[in-house]
């Protein structure tokens, strides 16, 4: 983390509703691309990145720069998507599926849209529980460690390892 | 079980490029205009406390 970030969290911290709004602006690329990754739902993505950036608004005076700002707002938009799951399943099942299904079509239409290739990893990719998705994701495209996957979710670290293999044993398996 | 790749390193190479091609989707993102602290967007339902880290 540069310098000038610093600087900035640190005036955000104290107060400075510019240098927080410079913060929020320059991350939110990052943590709405992550989201997009995350969800595979580009309109469930920009509701949680606008509530993670709510939550980041409220809390910034609790960030103490043990990880990097990018990872704090993993972290945030992360559980965010889990509650909002848990929600959804304690409300309906068959409404979680719909939901899903949709967002997919729609990254799916964007993606033909532009004459690119909507791949079978990424259909896989789509399949996996959104458990199973964030641990391959944060393991092995953002590279962050078992143990610190586990704090950023809340789980045991063996849980993260059993949950990245499974994901990847599902992603490599010929769909039937 | 049939599998589509020789390895996990085959599959990872082509998740990370596939991955790489949906942020290039993205690469023009804006952010909105910042909501007030307090405002929720949430659809059917609102994160709790819980999510801060």
């Amino acid at each position: 983390m540069g310098d000038r970030t610093l600087e900035i969290i640190s005036q955000a911290q104290q107060g400075d509703a510019a240098a927080l709004a410079v913060l929020l602006r320059e991350h939110y690329p990052f943590l709405y691309k992550y989201l997009i990754k995350a969800t595979l739902d580009p309109l469930l993505a920009e509701e949680i990145a606008q509530d993670t950036m709510v939550r980041c608004m409220e809390k910034i005076g609790t960030y103490n720069g043990t990880s990097a700002f990018s990872s704090w707002l993993i972290t945030i938009g992360s559980r965010l998507y889990i509650d909002r799951k848990r929600r959804w399943s304690r409300e309906a099942q068959w409404r979680e599926g719909q939901m899903q299904e949709q967002g997919n079509r729609s990254l799916r239409w964007s993606f033909e849209s532009r004459n690119m290739e909507w791949s079978e990893v990424l259909d896989a990719l789509s399949r996996l529980s959104s458990a199973h998705r964030m641990a391959v994701l944060l393991k092995h495209y953002y590279g962050y460690s078992y143990d610190e996957i586990g704090e950023m979710l809340e789980i045991p670290s063996g849980t993260v390892k059993s949950r990245v293999a499974a994901g990847l044993v599902q992603l490599r398996k010929e769909p039937e | 079980m049939r599998m589509r790749f020789k390895s996990d390193e085959e599959l990872l190479g082509k998740l990370s490029a596939e991955l790489d091609h949906l942020d290039m989707l993205y690469a023009d993102v804006t952010p909105p205009s910042l909501p007030e602290p307090g405002a929720s967007n949430c659809r059917g339902s609102c994160p709790t406390e819980e999510a801060a880290p």
